[in-house]
Parts: C-alpha cells; sequence; structure tokens
C-alpha cells in the first residue's frame, strides 16, 4: 500500500516537473526596471516591433529581437504581430525599401538581451520568462 | 536553470516519504544520475558563457562599422515569353516570343550609412536585364531626421508615382513577376531633389506626408525621344490603419524633348507636323471638303507650354491571408502627340500556407483629352491631304492641257529642223513648263503620301488594352519566392481613319486595328488582336 502511495506521489512530481516546464516555456516582453512603462498592450507591442510606433505614454522605446531563425523569435512574431517569417520579411522589405525603417537589430540569445536591456532604459526586448534578471521588469506576458 | 532546481527539490522531497529499500536504491541512483547530468550542464553552460563573451569580444572589434554600415540586397531571375507568332513584342520590358531572361534579371544593392544620430546616407544601386546589366543609381540622397516626425532628403530618390514606386524592382515585394504594364509605364522612376518625409499618427491611423522638388531626365521607348523634367513636384499621402493602406498622390513637372532618334516615332511626327502647316499655307486658297477649317500650332518638342501631370489612388488590404491591391492614375501630356490617360489594376489574392494563387486585372486606354489633341491633328492632316489632293487634280489637268499643247507639235527632234525659231521657243517652254509641273505634281503625290502615314500614324497614338493575370507565388524560404504568371492582353480597340489608294487617287475609309502597350514588328495595325505572356520568376530578399 505505501508503495503505491509513493509511486502516486512520484507521478504526481513528475506531473509538476511537466508542469513546470511547461510554464517556463512562454515568452515575456521586458524593459528596463527604470523604464516608467509597466505595461503594453499587444497591440502596442506589434506596432512598435513593426516600426510603426516608437512614443509610449510619453517614453521612447527602442525594440531589439532576437535572431533571425530562433524558435522563440517565430513564436513572438506569430503570437503578438500575427506574421509568418515569410510576412514578416515582406513587411520589412517593403519598409527598408522605402527608407521608412529598418528592423530591430537582433541579439544572440536571452542572456544578452536581457543584460542589454538591463543597462538601458529605452531599451524593449522580448525572452523565455526563466531568463528574467534584476535590472528588468516584465510588460507583457504571452498567453498560448 | 530555475526549473531544473525545481525538479532536484522536488524529487528529494518525494523521496524523504520513502521507506521501501527498493525506491530507496533507485531514487538515490536517480539523484546520482541527475547531479551529475548536472555537473554536465553545468559545464557545457560555462563553456556557452565562453563562446558567448568570446563572441561578443570579436562582436565589439567590428560593432562600431557593423552599427553605422547596413547593406541589403534584392535579386530576381527568371523568364518571360510571349504568345509566338502574335507580331507584338512588348519593347520596355524586352518581352518577345523567344524565352527571354533578361526581361526578369534585377540585381539590387542598397547601402545605408549612418553618417551621424540623425544623419543617414542612402545609396540603392540596381542592375537590370531590360537595361543592359548596366548599374544605375535608383538613389543616392541624404537623409536627415529633424524630429521622429519629420524627415528630409537630399539627392536621388524615387518619385513617388506608385504605391509600389519605392520598391518598384523589388520583385520579392509584389505578388506578379512584373508589375502590371496598364499603370506602371511612367518611363522614369528616380529624381534629383529635395524631399520631406513627415509621419504623424491620429488614434489608429498612421499617416505621413511625403513632398518631392526635383528634376530628372530619362528616354521613352515607344516615343523614341530623351526627355528632361523639370520644375517637378510631387505630394503624396499615405494613410494606413491595421491591414488597410491609402495613398492619393500628384505629380507636376515641366516636360521637355531634348533629342530625337532619329526618324523615330517623335521625329517623324513633328517634323510631318510642321511640314503639314507649310503645305497648308501654300494651299491657302483650297478648301478641305472634309472638315471645318482649324489650325494647329508647330511642334518643337520643347515649347515652354509642354507640362506634364500624374495622379494616383491606391489601396491595399492584407491582412495576412486575403491580399488585395488596386491602384487607378491619369497621366496628362499637355501639348503633345501622346497616349496620356487612365491606368489601374485590381489584384486579389489568398495565402494558403507558403502557396498564394492570385488574380488580376488591368486597363489602360488614353483619355479624352488626349483623344481629342491626336484627333485634332489627325483632322488636320487629313484636311491638308484632301485640299492636297484637289490641287493634285488641278496639276493633273494643268499636266493634260500642256501634254495636248505639246502634242500640237512635233517631236522636240523633228521640230529642230522643221519648225520656225518662234515654233521652236514656245515648243520648248511648254516642255519646260511640263517638266516643271510634273516634278510638282510628284512632290505633291510625295507629300500626300507622308501626310497619310502620319495621320494613320497619329490617330494610332491612341492606345488601349486590358488585361488579365494568374499567377501563383510559393515561399521557398522565409527570403526566397518562386512565382509563375500567365497574362492574357486584348481589347486593343479599332480605330477607323482614311487612308489614301494610290491606284484611285482617292481616300478610302479602313479599320484598323488599334494600339496597345505592345510594338507591332510588322508596322502600325499588324499584329494579333491579343497575346499571353508566361512569366516565372525566383525573387530574393537580402
Amino acid at each position: 500500500m505505501k508503495h503505491i502511495t509513493h509511486k502516486i506521489k512520484m507521478i504526481a512530481a513528475m506531473g509538476m516537473m511537466m508542469l513546470t516546464q511547461f510554464v517556463s516555456a512562454e515568452l515575456v516582453v521586458i524593459v528596463n526596471e527604470k523604464s516608467p512603462i509597466d505595461n503594453l498592450s499587444k497591440k502596442e507591442i506589434s506596432n512598435l516591433y513593426l516600426g510603426k510606433q516608437f512614443e509610449f505614454k510619453g517614453a521612447e522605446l527602442i525594440p531589439i529581437d532576437q535572431i533571425e531563425g530562433d524558435e522563440n523569435r517565430v513564436l513572438f512574431y506569430k503570437q503578438i504581430v500575427g506574421k509568418s517569417p515569410s510576412q514578416l520579411t515582406l513587411y520589412w522589405s517593403k519598409r527598408v525599401y522605402t527608407g521608412k525603417g529598418n528592423p530591430p537589430k537582433e541579439y544572440f540569445n536571452d542572456d544578452e538581451i536581457v543584460s542589454i536591456v538591463a543597462n538601458n532604459v529605452n531599451l524593449v526586448g522580448y525572452v523565455d520568462s526563466d531568463s528574467v534578471k534584476n535590472g528588468v521588469k516584465v510588460i507583457y506576458t504571452s498567453v498560448d | 536553470m530555475g526549473n531544473k532546481a525545481n525538479c532536484v527539490a522536488l524529487l528529494a522531497f518525494t523521496c524523504s516519504f520513502s521507506t521501501g529499500a527498493v525506491y530507496a536504491v533507485s531514487t538515490a541512483e536517480l539523484e546520482k544520475v541527475i547531479k551529475q547530468q548536472e555537473k554536465r550542464i553545468e559545464l557545457l553552460e560555462r563553456r556557452q558563457k565562453g563562446t558567448i563573451n568570446a563572441v561578443k569580444a570579436n562582436r565589439g572589434l567590428i560593432n562600431h562599422a557593423s552599427d553605422r554600415l547596413r547593406i541589403n540586397g534584392f535579386f530576381s531571375g527568371g523568364v518571360a515569353e510571349m504568345d509566338g507568332a502574335s507580331g507584338l513584342t512588348y519593347s520596355p520590358g524586352k518581352i518577345t516570343e523567344d524565352y527571354s531572361t533578361r526581361s526578369v534579371a534585377k540585381l539590387g544593392l542598397q547601402f545605408t550609412f549612418q553618417v551621424s544620430d540623425t544623419m543617414d546616407l542612402n545609396t540603392q544601386l540596381v542592375s537590370r536585364g531590360v537595361g543592359d546589366y548596366n548599374l544605375e543609381t535608383e538613389w543616392a540622397y541624404l537623409s536627415y531626421e529633424y524630429s521622429k516626425k519629420l524627415t528630409f532628403r537630399i539627392g536621388r530618390q524615387r518619385i513617388p508615382y506608385y504605391l509600389l514606386s519605392e520598391y518598384l524592382d523589388v520583385g520579392y515585394a509584389y505578388p506578379w513577376v512584373r508589375t502590371p504594364m496598364e499603370m506602371y509605364s511612367v518611363p522614369v522612376s528616380s529624381s534629383d531633389g529635395v524631399g520631406a518625409l513627415y509621419d504623424f499618427r491620429v488614434g489608429e491611423w498612421n499617416l505621413s506626408w511625403q513632398g518631392l522638388i526635383g528634376a530628372t531626365n530619362g528616354y521613352n521607348p515607344s516615343f523614341e525621344l530623351d526627355f528632361e523634367l523639370d520644375k517637378s513636384w510631387s505630394s503624396v499621402f499615405f494613410a494606413e490603419r491595421g491591414s488597410w493602406t491609402f495613398r492619393l498622390g500628384y505629380s507636376r513637372s515641366h516636360f521637355k524633348a531634348t533629342s530625337f532618334d532619329p526618324s523615330g516615332l517623335a521625329d517623324n511626327v513633328i517634323a510631318g507636323n510642321n511640314a503639314s502647316i507649310e503645305l497648308n499655307n501654300t494651299l491657302a486658297g483650297q478648301n478641305s471638303l472634309l472638315y471645318t477649317e482649324q489650325t494647329i500650332e508647330p511642334l518643337t518638342g520643347s515649347e515652354p507650354h509642354l507640362r506634364s501631370r500624374y495622379q494616383s489612388f491606391s489601396f491595399s488590404y492584407d491582412d495576412g491571408k486575403l491580399l488585395v491591391l488596386g491602384e487607378i492614375s491619369n497621366l496628362r501630356l499637355k501639348g503633345l502627340h501622346f497616349p496620356g490617360g487612365d491606368g489601374g489594376y485590381l489584384t486579389i489574392g489568398y495565402r494558403f500556407g507558403k502557396w498564394m494563387p492570385h488574380a488580376t486585372a488591368a486597363r489602360f486606354y488614353s483619355d479624352s483629352y488626349h483623344d481629342n489633341f491626336i484627333n485634332a491633328h489627325a483632322e488636320f492632316y487629313e484636311a491638308v491631304q484632301q485640299k492636297a489632293n484637289i490641287a493634285l487634280a488641278g496639276l493633273d489637268s494643268g499636266i493634260d492641257t500642256l501634254e495636248g499643247n505639246i502634242g500640237a507639235f512635233p517631236d522636240i527632234q523633228t521640230c529642230t529642223l522643221a519648225c520656225t525659231a518662234d515654233q521652236r521657243s514656245t515648243l520648248n517652254s511648254l516642255l519646260i513648263q511640263l517638266s516643271g509641273a510634273q516634278e510638282q505634281r510628284d512632290n505633291l503625290f510625295n507629300a500626300i503620301k507622308g501626310l497619310n502615314q502620319l495621320s494613320v500614324n497619329t490617330r494610332l497614338v491612341k492606345q488601349q488594352q486590358s488585361s488579365y493575370t494568374l499567377g501563383i507565388t510559393y515561399d521557398i524560404n522565409p527570403r526566397v519566392k518562386a512565382k509563375i504568371d500567365v497574362a492574357f492582353y486584348e481589347n486593343f480597340g479599332i480605330e477607323e481613319m482614311l487612308v489614301f489608294d494610290e491606284s484611285s487617287l482617292s481616300f478610302v475609309t479602313q479599320e484598323i486595328l488599334g494600339s496597345s502597350r505592345f510594338a507591332t514588328a510588322g508596322g502600325p495595325g499588324s499584329g494579333d488582336k491579343n497575346t499571353t505572356i508566361y512569366s516565372f520568376a525566383i525573387d530574393a530578399v537580402f
């Protein structure tokens, strides 16, 4: 009987492990902890990343991006901006070739993005929620 | 990292409840394995960090330069072919009935060099198959960001004629292999000057205004002339909201022909036009039976009153699945025979994953303003022909009379011996008169033929056509697309006109196939009533 109880507890623990891993896969949008911005809507983030709007509540924001081909980048643009990688290329090729702006600068990974955002009050990035460290704050959490 | 630590904690928690020896062993083993794994992960992470730091250090060295210089590029390659044996060619696109790769080939490089926080230097170099692969500078401007909303540009930049003006050469950015020729037909695309861009937001709308003042020059392949556009200005208003974009554009310019291809269309039309006015003056005594008397102006192609005006309205809808594009435009060139008029198209596409089938209907016709100008000139040439034809009949009867008078004399050899001196001198003067009259008649006859050609060609300056295009695009990867288009062109119209019949010396009414954007190999009115262009392209941006 004890064995069975133990087994159940094991399974429950495993389940929680899986749950923890599942929850950790969410994307968060971060800014410098000193930024006056505490939250942005999905639409505002989309506008920011598409270069349509840089001023929010009186503060100027500059988006930075994950590197092209990154899984979280694909997820971010699908969930928040509503564009596939091809559509994103199309969008930016139109902007770039009208001289109306360039896509956000790309960085290699979450660590790099977190440390850069922590050092600049204007920057906005998106990372895995597990990568969030001191110096940055979450202004949007993506829900699947 | 965080969740791995959690897992271990959870496992330890479960293990503390365990009393069974078998499980104790297994959990202990499990813990050991996990600890080993953790150590390996730590090691790998340390290595990764080392790599990142090394990369960062290297990037630090190149950052300064790479941040200041941005390079973008685009490429198109493929083939296009026109329906065989139609007798038509599309010269601006270098498309004939033989398959051609140069009609599609394009390579462009764009460099943006950040001069300071507020200044960029932008250069776009494009090499096109239709331009014999010569490298052309489409952009070369300094951009100055006065504020987040207002930017100035000085130098060579795109003239904002169309919705797709700025990325005309970036095939990746539009669904067809080439932009619809009914709309995209102005033979210049860039101008030297000063421009301004003003961006602002009103509620959910992203609005912008673009202005450009400048001058440029170009070559019109269907008119066969080099021209200059100066004192040009453009004003464009953009509005964007969600999936919608609207655009309203207006451009004005002074037009001046700088040189004509010898015996090219413009050269012939201008020379013919002016010759017709001269002939009309010498035939002042005659009256045309055809039209009420009207006058036209001599042409030089560079009169100060030549003005061009271009206006357009465009919209697009793109929600990621459904794509709708529509544009209409009107081009007016005041003071020259020119097929200015209304052009436009409507495109609908729908994305199914990587595939996007699309359909386009397009139409162009020279409008009543240009048709009236062209018709008035053609009618003048026809009226002069009529007068000349009456004069010709007069000359013919004069020649008949002279020949009758000469017939009363023996021929000139016989007369040399048999005639009196008076008779000889009369005969001589009659013969001189006859050869003069015959020469005059021949000249007039040739003038009538030339004028007739001129009036036929003038009427055929008017253009019209419709087209229907079906195509599909496929995303090979996020930066490369493949495209196939089949475009059917028809509705070139019928021109009714008077054609001089040399044998009967009279004018007969004929119906001739009207002109389109296509050149006819066999001269005016020849070629098929319709044609099809098949195109394939690979487009990339990088």
